[in-house]
């Protein structure tokens, strides 16, 4: 039975961490610049309305794949009995998803679940980051196409090399 | 004219605005109900559209294929948001916290001096440390690049932001155990160094250096 106190603080050390992380860095932050502490948890709890639904769906997502996918299927693709090649198949599926972390890593932890390997769950982070499919528009809107063509240039075949790597090190 | 058909008039007024405020009410909520609460629940950004309406089409062929999978899944997904609630909402306090305490100006002007090799290692070290979404981080690098800094600095630090990304850490740390977190950030950084480093050398080779320059 999950005790209130593992609710609100999370019951593993990473979420307490960060909530903890939190409650001390608005303490310091209501202390020092209360006009700013005040902006901040406005904002912050203006993005999480707007992001509700989608962290909702996400985590229902995350679900359902490995409710829906057979783990069985995830391994053979995406486990470490694929090789190399499902740990860089891996890494660019995770360049392809969109939206940010909140959504993203749900569903990359429902793959990891499903029965994908560490090796792939690690490509598919490192993917997420280094290729961003989803970043792409907003880099069209500060900077010249050769720029964004320039960044993807770059961070796909580093994609690739690192998953390669995290493949052999894994 | 009486004070009875003054205070007519007077009702009929009163009754001539209430109309149209009441219309102007249902104008707003109109609009209200076919954007604002379209947007808040199926989202703003086609990122987030597509998510939303990826569950709400596997969940409704869950429903109609395979009920008791639907409803174990639905309820496997609302338990995690229960656990996850104050992980979540402390993670997007921590980032809006960071984005408005950042010292921008400083930050873009400090950038734009720094020069050589270390200067675009340094670049995508930092780029790895701004918090928040493209939207609120791409104008901060496009302002370190307006303040001088050379063109592979900006690109090393648009590659930092990306795969390092300091501020996906506190999500990190609610979806995966602390040592993948950890080696996902270890990786990271070592890839943008390496990959800094690459982007100065070549920046120094004739056709590198055309390639990685601001265009006219």
């Amino acid at each position: 039975m999950t005790s209130l106190l593992d609710l609100v603080v999370g019951s593993g050390p990473g979420q307490r961490v960060v909530v903890l992380g939190a409650i001390a860095l608005y303490g310091y932050l209501f202390a020092t610049r209360p006009g700013d502490a005040t902006a901040a948890v406005r904002n912050g709890l203006v993005l999480f309305g707007r992001l509700f639904t989608l962290i909702i769906a996400a985590l229902l997502l995350a679900s359902a794949v490995e409710t829906l996918v057979p783990a069985a299927a995830i391994r053979g693709v995406l486990g470490e009995a694929a090789g190399p090649g499902g740990t860089v198949l891996s890494g660019l599926l995770g360049g392809t998803l969109p939206g940010g972390p909140y959504a993203v890593y749900p569903l990359i932890s429902g793959v990891g679940a499903a029965g994908a390997g560490v090796g792939a769950v690690l490509a598919m982070l490192i993917g997420y980051g280094a290729i961003g499919v989803g970043r792409v528009p907003y880099g069209l809107v500060f900077f010249d196409t050769k720029t964004v063509a320039l960044r993807l240039a770059i961070a796909v075949p580093a994609t690739v090399v690192v998953s390669v790597g995290v493949f052999l090190l894994v | 004219m009486t004070v009875r058909e003054w205070l007519a008039g007077r009702a009929a007024q009163g009754r001539a605005v209430g109309r149209a405020v009441r219309r102007q009410l249902g104008r707003a909520l109109t609009e209200i109900d076919r954007t604002d609460v379209f947007n808040l629940l199926v989202g703003r950004q086609w990122g987030q559209r597509v998510v939303v309406l990826s569950a709400v089409a596997v969940f409704t062929w869950l429903v109609l294929t395979d009920p008791t999978a639907a409803r174990e899944s639905a309820a496997s997904g609302i338990g995690t948001f229960g656990r996850m609630f104050t992980l979540i909402l402390a993670s997007l306090l921590i980032a809006s916290a960071l984005e408005t305490v950042l010292p921008r100006d400083a930050l873009a002007d400090w950038l734009g001096e720094a020069a050589g090799p270390k200067g675009v290692v340094l670049a995508g070290l930092l780029g790895g440390l701004l918090p928040g979404g493209p939207y609120g981080t791409y104008p901060i690098i496009r302002g370190v690049a307006d303040r001088g800094a050379s063109y592979p600095a900006m690109l090393a630090m648009l590659i930092g932001y990306s795969v390092i990304g300091l501020g996906r850490v506190p999500f990190g740390l609610a979806f995966f155990d602390a040592w993948i977190v950890l080696a996902r950030v270890v990786i990271a950084v070592v890839v943008t160094i390496i990959l800094a480093l690459l982007l100065y050398a070549l920046a120094g080779t004739e056709r590198g250096g055309r390639v990685l320059a601001f265009e006219e």
